[in-house]
């Protein structure tokens, strides 16, 4: 902080007589050719001016009317170089054509008066940009006095906003115009919105700024004021109803002047054209503007007359229809275009749809919406465009596509149309065709489901078939004869069982019993032999190894050979020793009872005995 | 040969157009001779033309109990249940339960009793053949087994068919009825029913029926506003 007042110091002290040069004044408007209601900036910048400047004093300023002055001022040293720079500027309206001279101008620089030359401008009639005509409404125009207010000190009367609806009541869907307007008596700039209006149930179109901000002068009780359209909206309510809209907070900033300030000429107001005025001259003050809520009734569209294919288009619109071209070949696509223009709530517009062409290919709509807001009401135009194929030659007429809206004005709906289109469509080129006429093959077309056009009953049987039979449940003889079926069924496989487990049992009781038969059979044998009685004694040893073997096996006595026995041992019990005892017995009684062999007592106790080994030996066997 | 013309003479009244004429021959037809599906088909036909619905859906009934498997006749009956006012289809009118009754109604009643008959006298067959050629037993005891099998899952449709004629459906024929709690005017109103509606009847009682909707809701109608299937 030493540091810094000590260099300021030094600057302050080491400033040179020679630091300054000489003083500079220049004039500039930022145009020379101007129309009436346009505005150009009048600029007069003073350079290396030292001691107190005066405001300019301007000797002739006919044909202007002026907005808004400032004042800023610059001061800047560099390299222990001063300059300073006052620059007094001045919004112009001209209001009147012709050779316009602004000035000569007079400063006073410290004491002395400097002169500067006027200024030319020419002015020329302009009819088309009204907008910045400042409207006087047949008051004298005069500027009001410069006012002085105590810093912070703006008063209700000073600057204020006013939301109103251009009527009370409208149609659904007809649209009704929000405008804010702002008057103020202070050098003030808008700001725009600090809170939105809210617009529930509405459809809302903003305006743009550059077309809404008109201003005027007014005055009311007395005081003189610049009135300003700030904003314009337009509101379609989207059902019928009283709505009551909270149109939201304005800001703005308002500038507070030292009442010697400029000449009471250049005393009026500024609307956010300027820059700031230099904080050496005014002081800037944000303000806050609110406004009362406004009220609007929304009358439902009347059940009279309501035509079946209306939509909820209210305005007044005209329609057309277009083909690009009005002669194609069968495959090519032609471009259906249904354009409706005219005032009216054209974003929320529904286009009517497009008649059925079944001899065409109808693909996807692409639809445009151009909305314009220029004239300060809504309008504009939608444009449908639907790529239709045909699909054979022919002369196809494309119908009238009608479109219901509801003039607010008149109160009653309308029907418009378009005309009917004619399309002539030649056949494809032969190359083009589709498979048939090509004899090398087939081209697969492009399948599409089968789409029902209505539901109704099929046709008529044309033979009288389908004979109704007696009802077989009611039948007694059809019970019994499934009842007796049932019964058979279940009894012939019962019995079939039956049989079937009794010769089962035979088996093994031939099994069992087959051991101890046989043992018996031997010793009658023996007896026999005791008795002497040699036939009887082979013929019983006979029966009892050849009855062993049959029951054993389950086969006939007289099936029983070696070969038998051999085949149904099972593989691993095949003894050879047994098998060839086997058949040695087999063999010896073969020959003692039908040959010439005669046998001892002792050879045929052996043999008896040996049988009866051969048996108990067969009893461990496994069969197959 | 008259029941052949008495029919065609109905279809030329329908074809041009007289449908109360052809309505008429169709109905005489089938009091004179023995019915056919074809002949009711035909008539119900002719009772949608005429607007009504519920003498039609009565005849596509009572055609559907003889063919069940009739493409047209099915068609005919959704498109005319389409235009009826009342919604009847139960908690099951999805999903299995549809699937089931799909099922069950391809076959007649009628069909589906041969069809036992002819499994039972199958199975008897297999048996003999068992009995007498018990060499073949692995064959004919297994067909024996198969066809009581296929007798007795055909017998469970048999009886779920049954129903159908033991609780017979019955069709509004009026524009509007009322049902009530109980067999009199005087009782309160349960629900009231269109032309067309389909309900089951449970019971009887004097000039009343006791009908139960797919909805399981119940009341009593007056028999002279309906007819059973």
């Amino acid at each position: 902080m030493r540091r810094f007042v000590l260099l300021f110091t030094l600057s302050i002290l080491i400033i040179p007589a020679n630091a300054f040069a000489e003083v500079a004044i220049e004039t500039s408007v930022s145009r020379s050719r101007v129309s009436v209601g346009e505005e150009l900036t009048l600029d007069i910048t003073i350079t290396n001016a030292q001691g107190k400047i005066s405001r300019p004093v301007i000797s002739s300023v006919d044909g202007f009317t002026s907005y808004s002055q400032s004042h800023s001022q610059e001061i800047s040293i560099v390299n222990g170089v001063s300059s300073s720079k006052s620059v007094f500027s001045y919004a112009l309206v001209a209001n009147s054509p012709g050779q316009k001279t602004i000035g000569p101008f007079e400063i006073n620089i410290d004491g002395r008066v400097y002169k500067v030359a006027p200024v030319k401008i020419e002015v020329v009639p302009n009819a088309a940009t009204p907008q910045l005509v400042p409207i006087s409404s047949g008051l004298p125009v005069s500027s009001p006095p410069a006012r002085a207010l105590p810093a912070g000190n703006v008063g209700d009367r000073d600057i204020f906003v006013k939301a109103w609806l251009d009527r009370d009541e409208v149609f659904v869907n007809e649209p009704a115009m929000l405008t804010y307007t702002l008057y103020t008596r202070l050098s003030a700039t808008y700001k725009g919105f600090e809170k939105e209006p809210e617009t529930t149930g509405f459809w809302v179109e903003d305006f743009p700024p550059e077309k809404t901000i008109r201003r005027t002068e007014k005055i009311l009780n007395g005081s003189r004021y610049v009135v300003a359209d700030v904003r314009k909206l337009a509101l379609f309510p989207t059902e019928p109803g009283v709505f009551t809209v909270d149109p939201g907070t304005l800001a703005a900033v308002v500038e507070l002047r030292s009442q010697d300030d400029f000449d009471s000429y250049f005393s009026s107001n500024v609307f956010g054209r300027r820059n700031f005025p230099s904080p050496f001259a005014s002081q800037i003050i944000s303000q806050t503007l609110s406004t009362e809520n406004v009220a609007l009734t929304a009358k439902a569209l009347p059940e009279a007359g309501r035509p079946a294919g209306f939509s909820g288009a209210v305005g007044d619109y005209q329609i057309e229809s277009s083909l690009d071209k009005d002669q194609a070949q069968a495959g090519d696509p032609v471009t259906f275009r249904l354009r409706i223009w005219g005032q009216g709530n054209i974003s929320t517009l529904q286009m009517p749809a497009l008649p059925g062409l079944e001899d065409f290919k109808v693909y996807d709509s692409a639809t445009s919406t151009n909305v314009a807001k220029n004239r300060l009401i809504v309008e504009g135009e939608k444009i449908t465009e639907t790529a239709i194929v045909p699909k054979k030659a022919g002369t196809y007429t494309i119908p009238a596509v009608s479109f219901y809206f509801f003039d607010p004005r008149a109160r009653v709906y309308k029907e418009i149309k378009t005309a009917e289109r004619t399309l002539r469509v030649t056949a494809a080129p032969e190359g083009e065709r589709e498979a048939s006429s090509e004899p090398g093959g087939v081209r697969p077309v492009e399948k599409e489901d089968v789409a029902f056009v209505a539901k109704d009953i099929r046709y008529l049987k044309a033979r009288n078939e389908g004979r109704v039979w007696p009802e077989l449940f009611k039948n007694p003889f059809y019970w019994g004869f499934a009842i007796l079926m049932l019964v058979l069924a279940l009894a012939w496989g019962a019995s079939a069982g039956r049989k079937e487990t009794a010769l089962g049992d035979r088996k093994i009781f031939r099994l069992r019993r087959s051991h101890s038969l046989a043992r018996k059979k031997l010793k009658a044998a023996e007896v026999f032999l005791k008795e002497n009685r040699d036939e009887a004694f082979y013929a019983e040893m006979d029966s009892a190894l050849r009855g062993y073997f049959a029951d054993r096996l389950d086969i006939s006595p007289q099936a029983v050979s070696l070969e038998t026995i051999e085949s149904r041992v099972a593989d691993g019990d095949a003894d050879p020793e047994m098998l060839n005892r086997i058949k040695t017995i087999l063999g010896e009684l073969s020959g003692s009872r039908f040959g010439s062999v005669k046998k001892d007592k002792e050879e045929m106790k052996d043999l008896c005995e040996s049988a009866g080994r051969v048996i108990d030996r067969f009893e461990k066997v496994r069969l197959k | 040969m008259a029941e052949r013309d008495g029919f065609a003479e109905a279809n030329a009244a329908y074809e041009k157009g007289d449908f109360k004429t052809a309505a008429d021959l169709y109905e005489e037809l089938l009091r004179t001779h023995p019915p056919t599906a074809a002949a009711r088909y035909n008539l119900g036909n002719a009772y949608f033309r005429l607007g009504e619905k519920g003498k039609a859906l009565l005849n596509y009934e009572r055609a559907l109990a003889a063919c069940p498997r009739d493409g047209d006749l099915a068609w005919n009956i959704r498109v005319l249940k389409s235009v009826l006012p009342d919604r009847l289809e139960g908690s099951n009118a999805s999903g299995a339960g549809a699937l089931a009754r799909e099922a069950l109604g391809f076959f007649s009643l009628n069909e589906t009793c041969l069809l036992l008959g002819v499994f039972l006298f199958s199975a008897a067959a297999a048996a003999l053949f068992w009995f007498l050629f018990p060499r073949f037993k692995i064959i004919f005891k297994s067909l024996r087994t198969l066809f009581l099998a296929l007798a007795f899952l055909t017998a469970l449709v048999a009886a779920a068919k049954w129903r159908d004629t033991k609780d017979p459906l019955a069709v509004v024929l009026v524009k509007e009825i009322d049902a009530r709690y109980g067999p009199s005017q005087k009782e309160t109103k349960a629900f009231l029913l269109h032309e067309g509606a389909e309900a089951r009847v449970l019971d009887e009682s004097g000039d009343w029926f006791y009908v139960s909707l797919a909805n399981k809701n119940a009341g009593w109608i007056p028999k002279s506003s309906c007819e059973a299937v």
